[in-house]
């Protein structure tokens, strides 16, 4: 085929222009770390980026809730345990002082315990975790029990719905157990009973309150338990939400990693095509047939 | 054959070898120049000689210069060229906006969506943390700055790709005329030396026509003369011969909005395939296309969000709520519903009375504006639009006039009131819309459902229900259960104001008690200032009263018994007695009937009679502020015209620039003129009637007669600077009169100046109670009185006061104060019988129509035998003052039984007033089709149980209405908060009321204003609906929010798909786009090349070749030059021989 003059220094031109494309664009590549980095490099690829990113955020955040479910039914269980040992130890005031080698006095001096008992047990009820009411139910901002031992009453006033961490846009678990549970109400009732029987000296009554205090307490160790099983769910929860998120950093990172040797041999071959490129415009310049003429 | 043939041989070998190396010389030359085609010298022998029986050569020439093309590949190479360009352009437009879809290193939209579901998850497991909502404010307010930036962003570059067009326009332009110039020159070249093509400027004009492919795609066609003919893939001339048509920006518009592109040559319809290739079809299509599709997208991604959100969040509270509820999107005029006629909802009485006042519920808010009104053919095609401009000041009869003027294929009437509009011919429609005058609205035109509302997000409402709960100022919850609120999009309007449920009063006959409907009742009351108008009716057992300042005098032709006018002049006396018809009947020659019901003011004799006297405290100086302010009247500038008249009573104020001076004849009692001029000083206090009596020679003329008129026997006085303090001037027509105070009492608040004074024509002195006047600092101690002895200033009342106190007497102003009770400001007080100035209707019978809200009925009303029915009020529509009735109560038309005791009578009529003095107004009673009369509805049912006993301690407050389409619920200044649940419709976030997100899509996106200022007013939790209980901590709708992240969903007739897939699809779109604009830039520049190598195959200059052909000329020159030289030698030779 006829060739023109400048043609060839065109193709040498263009071929430069692609190989300095290259170079530039393994460059950057390099630099970010990813074999891209806009939608205008790799439409599709960079589209499962978010979506492969955007559910490694939502494993993220689902971890995050999960530490929030645990650090407040951890508290849950440590009031809970609380509890249990002010009622054990209502429950060892009651078989002593329903013994008849106690006295009146022996008794009254075991009400006074027992009322810090029973403040105390109103303190465990009506704890707050991060300014915001436990055992109150969505109620948060209402102290959930009122007590008054003289009129041997114990109220709940908060609301009757759990409080719920939201794991997933599927998941969601109950983070709580509400105060309105009869064990709280039992608790209250058992260990009233028991002070106004000291206060009255009345064995009978404190007999009956060491029944009822046995009672109650199992029934906080059964909602202690349950807060428990909730807790062990949440690990079960836990270890899937990470291994998720492994899986997830694992594939952003293979999805989007740069292929370094590929990117340096591609270097390398375009800088050994440009210089066979420059030498060729050299020797061009002297092929000519202008330069044997005389 | 001679010896010099050959000499010619050799010296036309050297002039050709030359002309051939002069070729050569001009493509070295050209080796660089764009579009340039070699050429080549074809040589040729020159024609031989016979001689001696043989040919002789006689050497050789140049038959032609031949350029070397390939005109196939010219032709592809144009419009690889004009793709390629495209392709560029494209790309480049893409590359523009690659920073509005973020990197991996900042996802942009991504990343807000990201932090927008992130912060709804995080509040959601801490719902009662602060912190956190104030996280989701900041979260949904940078989700809208991304959105709005990216728009921005996408807009910028749409509209500058646009101004860029027209450059590019300005470009192919040049390059048009440029062929249209070679096309000349060629052709002119080539047809005077057809030998001589034209090559150079063939070239010129490839090369234009190639720069012009790159602008936009041309085809082209050759014709024999060498001229070319250009046009467009569409077929648009272009170029021809000498002739260019230049390109330009039309007026129609693409579907994007940009103005498209024309010939500015008739006709300027957009070119047809402009967009295939070409600059300017790369522009086109980034613009229309890619540009357009991303900011289409952007826009769905919005509206979904709007939607979605707003969906789940209107349905939750806070417990934190607002005590005003507004809804973020107006109601609209449908401009979808065409028909073949409108007719207005509600009618007038008469079609000539201005619209503000025709009686119309709502007609004090029509405004100076217009509404559009826009017709459509049998096709459905519009056929004509007007606008119709409206004024309150308007009648019906004006619009009527209006439309039927405009020509539209449009006619309007007044029929039974109503306004009707019809379009004309078979199968035409109207719709009307863009009413900035509220008249469509207020006339109950087309007023628009729920789903045709013009609301962005209309066609999501479904039949449903929601729920409103009201809460105190503790937040405790009062309506437990809450109000259910149902609706359904095929029946219910946002606001019924239009279309009120009063019964109608057609052919019912009212036997007692009064109604008045529309106007205003003046029974007991004074008179405004001023005269009858013509149509006001009097009955005809009115009565005045004896402490009206005067008896009322109706002269000749001003009474009407619908049949005759009076013949004579009928005085009605201030006796508190004599009734009008008794008057009449004792009127000589009268001419009318004196007994009928009712007189209306006629105008068969004086136009404009004069007024009896009403007025009651008359105001002489100063002024007096009661909402607004009634200062002395000031004359207009100029002189008293004949005809003009003026009472006896008149006074010439204080401030009057002098005093008036009345000359010679001017003044006529009817039988005489003064002989005399009269001067009426400016003392504030001398009447007319007593300047004419003290004036010494003024012959007969009466000093008692009501009224003088002006005649022309005498100069006129001048006007100008006088002020009236009291008394009255009629000039041509217009009554200028000093003030009367209204009926009724001083309000707090109302103020007075400090030379107020009260004239003798009020009826009493007015007593101002201790406390009810201040002066800004110190109140009256004791009562103060202003005597009605017309000089006596509210200053020197004080002043005299002893014991006022520390009040100044020198104030310019005193104010009403609180304390004590205003006096009384009434005057002219009616005895009897009833006057309505508008219209009132004892014992007669009702025009066609229905009630309309305002109308008041007193509870001993009758609806007499001859009735046509009884008379059916709608739940809600009688009202008390305090309370209406829940259900629906009849009068019967038997005559007896009243309207009270019709109440009375009827079961589960709730606490409204039964007594017979009770006056009901008659109230809308809230449409059950509409959002407004349904919570109306709803909350007087809960306030007014039909059981009393269930009556709550509490009522709610709420009360629904609608301000420019726009939906209000308020609860007034009770506390009481507003909560919304269960909301199955869709309307509360259709209507965006109690929504995150307002707006229609990108363009107009934002965050509620109230949950923008303050966090803790943002929706957390959900309202239990059968308790209304919310807690702090409860996070369902902060939880439903979250999940929303993932839903998929569509509220635009897109793919149901999630928020964040529609963000990664746009990324995913934008990103095949690019790859898809480089691979084809890729392919149309390998395929432009291969050409361009192609054609300088043929067309090219090769060095080498050129210097080879040099050398060849070179040796040929050099061998002719031998031949010559040759020659020569033996020329020489030859000569040797002869010497």
């Amino acid at each position: 085929m006829r060739v023109s003059s400048v043609q060839p220094y065109n193709n040498l031109l263009q071929g430069i222009s692609q190989q300095q494309d290259i170079r530039t664009k393994a460059n950057a590549n390099i630099a970010a770390g990813t074999r891209f980095q806009t939608p205008a490099q790799a439409g599709l690829d960079y589209k499962l980026s978010l979506d492969l990113r955007q559910m490694r955020t939502v494993e993220t955040n689902a971890l995050t809730a999960v530490g929030v479910a645990e650090s407040q039914l951890g508290v849950t269980q440590t009031i809970l345990m609380d509890m249990e040992k002010v009622l054990a130890r209502a429950q060892v005031l009651a078989v002593q002082q329903s013994s008849s080698t106690s006295g009146p006095n022996e008794r009254k001096s075991a009400g006074v315990e027992v009322q810090h008992l029973l403040d105390q047990l109103k303190s465990d009820a009506n704890t707050k975790y991060a300014g915001e009411h436990l055992f109150s139910g969505t109620a948060t901002d209402i102290a959930p029990w009122s007590v008054d031992a003289a009129a041997g009453t114990a109220t709940y006033n908060g609301s009757s719905t759990a409080r719920t961490v939201r794991i997933t846009e599927t998941q969601s678990v109950v983070s709580s157990e509400v105060g309105n549970d009869q064990a709280f109400s039992n608790s209250f009732q058992a260990v009233i009973k028991l002070l106004k029987g000291l206060q009255s000296n009345t064995v009978a009554d404190v007999q009956t309150a060491l029944g009822d205090l046995n009672s109650a307490r199992n029934q906080v160790v059964a909602v202690d338990a349950r807060a428990g099983a909730k807790f062990s769910a949440l690990q079960s929860i836990k270890t899937s939400h990470q291994d998720m998120k492994t899986n997830l950093d694992k594939r952003i990172n293979t999805h989007e990693a740069v292929d370094v040797p590929k990117l340096v041999s591609d270097i390398q071959l375009s800088d050994i095509a440009l210089q066979a490129s420059y030498k060729q415009i050299s020797s061009m310049s002297s092929l000519s047939l202008v330069n044997f003429l005389r | 054959m001679s010896i010099s043939s050959a000499l010619g041989i050799g010296a036309s070998s050297l002039a050709t070898q030359q002309r051939a190396m002069d070729v050569l010389a001009h493509n070295i030359a050209n080796v660089n120049t764009p579009g340039y085609s070699r050429q080549r010298a074809d040589l040729a022998t020159l024609a031989p000689e016979q001689t001696m029986g043989f040919s002789f050569g006689r050497g050789a020439t140049i038959a032609t210069i031949t350029r070397q093309v390939d005109l196939s590949i010219q032709r592809a190479l144009g419009n690889s060229a004009s793709q390629k360009q495209m392709w560029t352009q494209v790309t480049q437009g893409l590359s523009a906006i690659e920073n509005v879809f973020g990197s991996l290193s900042a996802t942009g939209l991504s990343a807000s969506f990201d932090h927008f579901f992130a912060s709804w998850q995080q509040l959601a497991n801490s719902p009662a943390d602060s912190a956190q909502k104030i996280n989701v404010g900041v979260a949904a307010n940078e989700l809208v700055t991304t959105l709005a930036n990216m728009r921005t962003q996408l807009r910028t570059e749409q509209v500058n790709i646009d101004q860029q067009i027209d450059q590019k326009i300005s470009g192919a332009n040049l390059l048009i005329k440029q062929i249209a110039s070679l096309n000349v020159q060629i052709v002119r070249q080539e047809i005077n030396g057809s030998a001589a093509p034209a090559n150079d400027l063939r070239d010129q004009r490839e090369q234009a026509l190639q720069n012009l492919s790159a602008i936009i795609p041309i085809q082209r066609v050759v014709n024999p003369d060498g001229s070319l003919l250009v046009q467009t893939p569409g077929g648009d001339l272009l170029a021809q011969d000498d002739i260019a048509h230049q390109l330009s920006r039309g007026t129609s518009v693409t579907a994007s909005g940009f103005q498209e592109i024309v010939l500015q040559s008739s006709p300027k319809v957009p070119l047809a395939g402009i967009s295939t290739g070409g600059t300017i079809g790369g522009m086109v299509d980034l613009r229309d296309n890619r540009y357009g599709t991303y900011l289409s997208t952007l826009d769905s991604v919005s509206k979904n969000l709007i939607f979605g959100s707003n969906q789940i969040y209107s349905n939750g509270s806070s417990t934190n709520r607002s005590t005003t509820a507004s809804a973020g999107q107006p109601s609209l005029i449908s401009s979808s519903s065409r028909t073949s006629s409108i007719t207005s909802q509600q009618k007038v009485s008469v079609s000539t009375i201005s619209l503000a006042n025709s009686g119309v519920p709502l007609a004090s808010q029509i405004t100076t504006g217009s509404f559009k009104l826009v017709a459509y053919n049998s096709s459905g095609d519009q056929s004509g639009s007007a606008t119709i401009n409206i004024k309150p000041t308007d009648t019906l009869d004006t619009v009527v006039a209006a439309v039927n003027g405009a020509g539209i294929g449009a006619t309007a009437s007044v029929v039974n009131g109503a306004l009707e509009l019809k379009a004309t011919g078979t199968g035409a429609s109207l719709a009307v819309t863009a009413d900035s005058s509220k008249f469509l609205e207020t006339f109950g035109i087309n007023s628009a459902l729920l789903d045709t509302s013009g609301v962005p997000f209309a066609s999501q409402i479904k039949a449903g229900s929601f729920k409103l709960h009201l809460y105190d100022s503790a937040g405790k919850p009062l309506n437990v259960a809450g109000v259910s609120i149902a609706i359904d999009p095929a029946v219910t309007m946002l606001d019924d104001r239009a279309f009120n449920t009063p019964p109608a009063t057609t052919g019912v006959i009212l036997a007692a008690g009064k109604s008045v409907i529309g106007g205003v009742d003046y029974t007991g009351s004074a008179l405004p200032s001023g005269s009858f108008a013509v149509g006001d009716s009097l009955s005809g057992v009115l009565v005045s009263d004896t402490t009206s300042t005067g008896s009322t005098a109706f002269p000749i032709g001003t009474l009407s018994d619908g049949t005759n006018t009076n013949a004579a002049i009928v005085t009605l006396p201030n006796d508190g007695v004599t009734t009008l018809k008794s008057a009449i009947a004792a009127t000589v020659g009268v001419g009318i009937s004196g007994v009928a019901t009712n007189y209306t003011i006629a105008s068969v004799g004086t136009p404009t009679p004069t007024a009896p006297a009403t007025t009651g405290l008359v105001v002489k100086s100063g002024s007096v502020t009661l909402d607004v302010t009634y200062p002395p009247v000031t004359l207009p500038t100029g002189s008293f015209a004949a005809g003009d008249s003026v009472s006896n009573t008149m006074i010439s104020a204080k401030s009057s620039s002098g005093s008036i001076t009345f000359p010679i004849g001017s003044l006529s009692d009817g039988s005489t003129t003064n002989a005399v001029a009269v001067t009426l000083p400016n003392d504030g206090s001398t009447t007319l009637g007593a300047a004419i009596a003290a004036t010494s020679g003024v012959g007969q003329l009466s000093t008692t007669l009501a009224s003088y008129t002006m005649v022309a026997s005498g100069t006129l006085p001048v006007t100008t600077g006088t002020v009236l303090g009291a008394g009255q001037v009629i000039l041509g027509g217009t009554a200028y009169v000093p003030t009367t105070l209204p009926s009724g009492s001083f309000l707090s608040g109302d103020s007075l100046s400090g030379t107020l004074i009260s004239t003798p024509a009020s009826s009493s002195s007015i007593t101002f109670p201790a406390g009810t006047l201040s002066d800004g600092t110190n109140s009256n101690a004791v009562a103060v009185t202003l005597p009605n002895d017309g000089s006596t200033t509210l200053q020197a009342a004080i002043a005299a006061t002893t014991g006022v106190g520390t009040l100044s007497s020198v104030a310019t102003t005193y104010t009403i104060g609180a304390t004590g009770t205003p006096p009384a400001t009434t005057g002219v007080v009616i005895g009897a019988g009833s006057i309505s100035l508008g219209t009132i209707y004892p014992a007669a019978t009702l025009p066609t129509g229905s009630f309309s809200v305002g109308d008041s009925l007193s509870g001993t009303l009758t609806s007499a035998t001859g009735s046509t029915g009884n008379v059916v009020f709608p739940a809600g529509t009688l009202s008390d003052g305090t309370y209406a009735n829940l259900v629906s109560v009849t009068l019967p038309n038997d005559g007896s039984t009243t309207l009270s005791a019709a109440i009375a009578a009827t079961t589960g009529v709730g606490s409204i007033a039964t007594a017979s003095t009770t006056t009901y107004t008659v109230e809308n009673g809230g449409s059950s089709s509409s959002v407004v009369g349904l919570i109306n509805q709803a909350v007087r049912a809960y306030n007014h149980p039909k059981s009393p006993s269930a009556a709550p301690v509490t009522l709610l407050t709420l009360a629904a209405s609608t301000t420019n389409g726009v939906l209000k619920l308020d609860t007034g200044n009770s506390g009481q908060t507003i909560g919304f649940s269960n909301d199955t419709s869709n309307f509360l976030a259709a209507y965006e009321i109690n929504a995150l997100f307002h707006g229609s899509d990108t363009t107009n996106l934002a965050v509620d204003s109230v949950v923008a200022n303050d966090s803790t007013r943002i929706n957390t939790g959900t309202i239990d609906a059968a308790t209304s209980n919310i807690y702090v901590a409860d996070n369902q709708t902060a939880s439903a929010m979250f999940s929303l992240q993932q839903t998929s969903f569509s509220v635009d007739g897109t793919v149901a798909t999630s928020l964040h897939q529609r963000n990664s699809d746009l990324s995913a779109k934008y990103g095949l786009d690019v790859a898809n604009a480089q691979r084809q830039l890729t392919y149309r520049t390998a395929e432009f090349n291969s050409l361009t190598a192609q054609r300088d195959a043929v067309s090219g200059v090769n060095m080498d070749e050129e210097l080879i052909n040099m050398i060849k000329f070179q040796r040929a020159y050099q061998s002719s030059a031998k031949i010559i030289t040759t020659v020569n030698t033996m020329l020489d030779s030859l000569m040797g021989l002869i010497r």
